[in-house]
């Protein structure tokens, strides 16, 4: 698979990251994922799952703490210079944009000619099964497709890093299925150090290779640990 | 704070000392001069208590005409609903010149109804009443029916189910879900009626109906006083604010409506009492509103040919140049103040932000146009003609329509929009030009539409500024109209209603 961007491996910690105001916070000792791995993050509603990833993706400003992916710091990078890709629960499509419009944005905004867009994204197109949708629009897509675009577009520009906040809740249990599946090779194959939050015990279970609870902004544990 | 967010704040902040400043010189002048001058204190009081009571009536008026007419259309079955929703969106629009001639043709003495009460006379309060609920009726229309739209018809199931009538669902449930816009729109209509100047000017028909706007403008066109007309806006201004700070949204007025949510609960039972409320609603409707469009088609269509051909082709080419140096120049700046009030992390500065956005509403133009005149005179000689001085004004008065539009497109994009662009390695200025901009490409087009519209109709500022060279169709048409060639202002009327109908058809097409 071709993708943007030197392969980089290493790992993702997370250490002594406290987010937030007064009235809630978040606060997370030590978390590290290998590249390769997927650590899976459970937790009732507003226990700051959702704020952990924004935090990690630079979307949160931290009151303290670092994160670090080898030996760079990144807490101390702008989102967009963190070379973290993160899928949210809605697609978050560009609706001014087409389907390979989308998956190629990464690629436009590091300024790459148009036909170096094409060869990186039409493979990602292909393997997601979405390459007879390239020129159609979101608005024409249904929820599973248009989640699919958003994850090539997530993995075309081939950071290192990706977060998934709970990618999979709009989609029905089949497409959940090949989409899991398909997740999984990619981290696999492409060696990404993942972070996914789902509410859906099913993803967790086939999914992550590591899973921590979250209540009230804090890890209450460790729940499974595959060795 | 990222550089584009540091270009807008500057451009919205001189754009704010640029309209603030003027309207401070305004009171000191106002404190200073109370003490010197010596106009009869009685006149200036009877001004006052007239354009506060003409405003009040027409209020009220336009509000109960407006409010039924929300409720039949969005509570009720009745045919040609989208037919009253369009005319409802070209009547807010429509420039008051228009208006005020077609009123005449249709209620003055020779007119197709006037001619059968001959002793009621259009000129004075019939006049300034219809001239104002032709106008206003649309903003209940919007903003009421909107919120009927809007709300959920659980409660009245539940009122209804537990044996209450109709009418005491509607007064004890319905009203209370809609009564918050029905004071917005009547504190609205209110400050636009308080600045009311050529359905007053026109309609009024002499010194007993003067009211401030008018007054404003004979003193510094007539009487060149500007120390009164400084005295005059000061009132004015007080008064528009106070009525600004308790209407709270005064930009709320959609273009378009958003889809029912809930079936209709006060449809009538029987086919009689429908086909009753049907023409009712359309015979009040005709009579207020589509005669007076009508008469003027009719009439001008039939006396274009009077004009000639170089003076409209003239004229058109000058109002389509002002009008879109208005709308580039409103769009521009409503899109800086919205990208703040998105983008700025602080709540207070965007509550700021979106505050001063809409407060040109409370200002009008005549009224802006004095305080500009007293702060800096030489704004009447700026570009040729004074233009830049009418283009300031004019925008400042498409700013808060603009602010609304761009405020209401910027929330639709959604934060993971944002996060996702970012993620990809977007940088501000890359998120603005690939994201932001092609995103609010139809909200460009109806701001400078909206802008184009409102330079094409405006008249208050262009008089203040005006010389004898070159006019848009509105000065154009005041001028016919000062020389009672009525033939020829029809035309002119339509001339300038067609340019706005394809206009507003342009931006339709664009949108869809």
């Amino acid at each position: 698979m071709h993708f943007f961007g030197e392969r980089v491996m290493g790992t993702l910690t997370i250490k002594n990251l406290r987010v937030g105001r007064d009235s809630f916070q978040i606060f997370v000792k030590n978390i590290s994922v290998q590249s390769g791995s997927i650590l899976g993050v459970v937790g009732k509603s507003g226990s700051g799952k959702s704020t952990l990833l924004n935090a990690i993706a630079g979307f949160e400003t931290l009151s303290e703490g670092e994160i670090h992916f080898n030996d760079t710091n990144l807490s101390s990078l702008p989102p967009e210079q963190r070379r973290i890709a993160i899928v949210f629960q809605r697609p978050a499509l560009f609706p001014h944009l087409t389907v390979l419009g989308n998956v190629c944005f990464g690629l436009k905004i590091k300024k790459h000619s148009e036909s170096v867009q094409k060869e990186l994204a039409i493979p990602w197109l292909k393997k997601l099964g979405i390459a007879d949708l390239a020129d159609r629009y979101p608005h024409s897509l249904s929820g599973g497709e248009a989640q699919r675009v958003a994850i090539a577009r997530a993995l075309v520009v081939g950071f290192p890093i990706l977060l998934l906040d709970e990618p999979f809740s709009g989609l029905d249990v089949e497409l959940k299925s090949g989409a899991r599946k398909a997740l999984k090779e990619l981290v696999d194959e492409l060696k990404l150090a993942a972070i996914l939050v789902s509410h859906d015990p099913t993803d967790i279970e086939e999914l992550a290779d590591e899973v921590c609870t979250l209540e009230k902004g804090q890890i209450s544990g460790w729940l499974k640990k595959k060795s | 704070m990222n550089k584009i967010l540091f270009v807008f704040s500057i451009v919205s902040g001189a754009a704010l000392v640029l309209f603030i400043l003027p309207l401070l010189n305004l009171f000191t002048q106002f404190l200073t001069i109370t003490n010197s001058l010596h106009e009869d204190w009685a006149v200036l009081l009877r001004i006052t208590f007239f354009t506060c009571e003409q405003a009040l009536l027409s209020s009220f008026v336009a509000g109960v005409f407006g409010c039924a007419l929300a409720f039949i259309c969005f509570e009720t079955r009745v045919v040609g609903v989208k037919v009253i929703a369009i005319l409802s969106h070209v009547t807010f629009f429509l420039p008051a010149l228009i208006v005020a001639l077609a009123i005449v043709g249709v209620w003055g003495n020779h007119g197709w109804v006037g001619k059968f009460f001959p002793e009621s006379g259009v000129y004075g309060w019939l006049g300034i009443l219809l001239g104002h609920l032709f106008f206003n009726f649309s903003v209940y229309f919007r903003l009421v029916g909107q919120s009927l739209l809007e709300s959920e018809k659980s409660e009245e199931k539940v009122a209804l189910s537990l044996g209450a009538n109709r009418w005491v669902v509607f007064w004890s449930v319905t009203f209370q879900k809609i009564k918050k816009s029905v004071i917005q729109s009547f504190f609205l209509v209110f400050i636009y009626c308080l600045s009311s100047f050529v359905i007053i000017l026109i309609l009024g028909g002499g010194p007993r109906f003067t009211s401030l706007e008018v007054a404003i403008y004979q003193a510094i066109k007539v009487d060149f006083n500007l120390k009164l007309a400084a005295l005059l806006a000061s009132i004015q201004l007080l008064f528009c604010f106070v009525a600004h700070l308790f209407s709270g949204t005064a930009s709320e007025v959609r273009i378009g409506f958003r889809p029912r949510l809930q079936e209709l609960i006060y449809q009538c039972r029987t086919g009689v009492g429908e086909k009753l409320v049907f023409a009712v609603t359309w015979f009040f409707f005709c009579l207020v509103v589509l005669l007076p469009m009508i008469y003027l088609f009719v009439k001008g269509g039939t006396s274009i040919s009077k004009l000639s051909p170089n003076d409209i082709l003239g004229t058109l080419k000058f109002s389509i140049l002002l009008g879109l140096k208005v709308a580039i120049v409103s769009s521009f700046l409503a899109f800086s103040s919205a990208y703040l009030a998105r983008h700025f992390r602080s709540e207070k500065v965007k509550r700021w932000v979106s505050f001063s956005s809409i407060l040109p509403v409370a200002v009008s133009n005549m009224v802006f146009g004095a305080a500009l005149l007293t702060w800096a005179p030489s704004f009447r000689d700026l570009g040729s003609e004074g233009l830049w001085g009418v283009v300031v004004i004019q925008a400042l008065s498409a700013l808060p329509l603009s602010f609304r539009i761009f405020s209401e497109s910027f929330s639709k994009i959604e934060n993971e929009i944002y996060f996702s662009a970012k993620s990809l390695g977007a940088s501000h200025s890359q998120l603005l030009t690939q994201v932001e901009l092609p995103m609010l490409k139809k909200s460009i087009a109806s701001s400078i539409v909206t802008g184009l519209g409102i330079s094409l109709g405006e008249v208050g500022a262009l008089l203040l500024f005006e010389s004898s060279g070159n006019a848009t169709f509105s000065i154009w048409l005041f001028r016919l109209m000062g020389k009672y060639q009525f033939g020829e202002a029809n035309a002119v009327g339509v001339l300038l209603l067609f340019t706005m109908v394809c206009i507003f058809l342009v931006k339709e097409s664009w949108e869809h």
